[in-house]
């Protein structure tokens, strides 16, 4: 008994250190930056080695008093949350639509949207630019939103479709059976079920938005609806050259929003709500 | 309950056969059970009569009405599945009395028809749990799967 318990709690121990290596490992790259951003700037570009580098905030004061970041910070998380909002609402019933409806064309419907996502985001560019100029969106936040959920809204709708085909189709037969119209199956089984695709398929769409920088550059022409992502650009241009220390902490404070959602909701990014719903 | 008539029922998938010319006439209260070898159609004969699947050829008759073109939500008929299908996202309590909030049943009535259903397949132990503590519907562990399946037909 007490060797069988050693034994497990072996198997623990190099699980977790396993784990803790492979942890470390992905945030080196992270620590590294934030190690950077706390570095004077004079430390940074060194021919010598510094092994016990000094602490700075000469950055972090740069980053928000001299450049609005806190601005961008919420233009990015403004324009990423509606894009998410505007493709959930979207997406989902498109979704249930391709997953569960038979009607002519379902397939080529399907593939078409797909298909706008094969397409290199530079062909539209112009033309995106024209548009959004012709409508007097340009340089605004809105306009972020809409872009970033034209580019994601294929992916987001494609991900949930494929948690919906995963559902197995006698709950709904049931439902049906139970006097429940599409609309109420879709909101009180389909939706629930889902949730964790749909989390994730979230999460994903918005870590597409926080890296797209194209878009961002083209609408956003000046600093009004600046984003993270195009902030980092100017710090490598002007008199001042490239700005490594301010770069490493602004590339931080982007990572940390995504960082502490996925955090937040890591229990619905594991998938398996439907088992147990259909005993095979 | 109600009579019902199946008057020359087909089913077709392109050139598969599902279901051939059938004709059966159960009456009130009759207990019937369709017996056969897989795949000869059962199962797509009592989801043609529940409304979930529509017949190639043929009348449905409930009642001597025609059902052929009534939506399987407005139907009231009770099926049970294979496979339980419970909503797993829903407690087994939830489940019971899912059927009572899509027909609009009053919301008064509800805890006495979904307690009176579990009596009826004899779930004693979800008479007497508030409808909060009811446990899920992943639990695996329990036994209930297939009664609590049984009593949200029995409205």
């Amino acid at each position: 008994m007490a060797s069988q318990r050693r034994k497990k709690n072996e198997s623990h121990l190099f699980r977790y250190i396993i784990l803790g290596a492979w942890a470390l490992f992905c945030l080196v790259p992270v620590l590294w930056f934030l190690s950077i951003g706390l570095r004077p700037r004079t430390e940074i570009i060194t021919q010598q080695p510094i092994y016990w580098p000094h602490f700075s905030l000469d950055a972090w004061h740069m980053v928000w008093t001299d450049w609005p970041m806190g601005y961008y910070l919420r233009n990015s998380v403004v324009s990423i949350i509606g894009s998410v909002v505007i493709d959930l609402v979207l997406a989902i019933p498109a979704a249930y639509s391709l997953a569960r409806y038979t009607y002519r064309g379902r397939e080529d419907i399907g593939f078409y949207i797909l298909s706008t996502r094969m397409m290199a985001p530079a062909i539209v560019a112009i033309p995106i630019f024209f548009l959004f100029k012709n409508m007097d969106l340009l340089d605004t936040v809105w306009a972020l939103m809409i872009i970033y959920a034209a580019i994601n809204l294929s992916l987001i709708t494609w991900i949930i479709r494929s948690y919906m085909l995963d559902i197995p189709k006698e709950l709904e037969d049931a439902a049906r059976t139970d006097g429940a119209s599409d609309l109420r199956i879709l909101w009180e089984i389909i939706i629930p079920v889902i949730l964790p695709g749909i989390i994730t398929a979230g999460v994903i769409g918005a870590i597409f938005a926080i890296n797209e920088f194209l878009f961002t550059l083209l609408i956003a022409s000046t600093k009004s609806a600046y984003t993270m992502s195009v902030a980092l650009a100017n710090f490598t241009g002007g008199s001042d050259g490239v700005i490594y220390n301010a770069i490493a902490l602004v590339a931080f404070i982007a990572f940390v929003p995504v960082f502490l959602v996925v955090v937040a909701i890591q229990k619905h990014l594991s998938r398996g709500l439907t088992m147990g719903a259909v005993k095979g | 309950m109600a009579q019902i008539e199946l008057v020359g029922i087909q089913k077709k998938w392109g050139a598969v056969w599902g279901v051939r010319d059938v004709n059966i006439d159960i009456s009130d209260e009759e207990f019937i059970v369709f017996l056969g070898p897989s795949g000869c159609g059962k199962t797509t004969t009592m989801r043609m009569i529940a409304g979930l699947e529509d017949p190639s050829e043929g009348e449905i008759r409930v009642g001597g009405e025609r059902m052929n073109d009534i939506d399987a939500r407005d139907r009231d008929a009770a099926m049970v599945f294979q496979g339980y299908a419970l909503y797993p996202n829903m407690s087994i309590y939830e489940n019971i009395r899912f059927p009572l909030r899509m027909r609009k049943v009053p919301k008064a009535e509800h805890d006495t028809l979904v307690r009176r259903a579990a009596d009826l397949v004899e779930m004693g132990i979800i008479s007497i749990v508030n409808p909060q503590l009811c446990p899920a519907v992943s639990d695996k562990e329990l036994p209930w799967h297939g009664r609590s399946c049984a009593a949200r037909k029995c409205f």
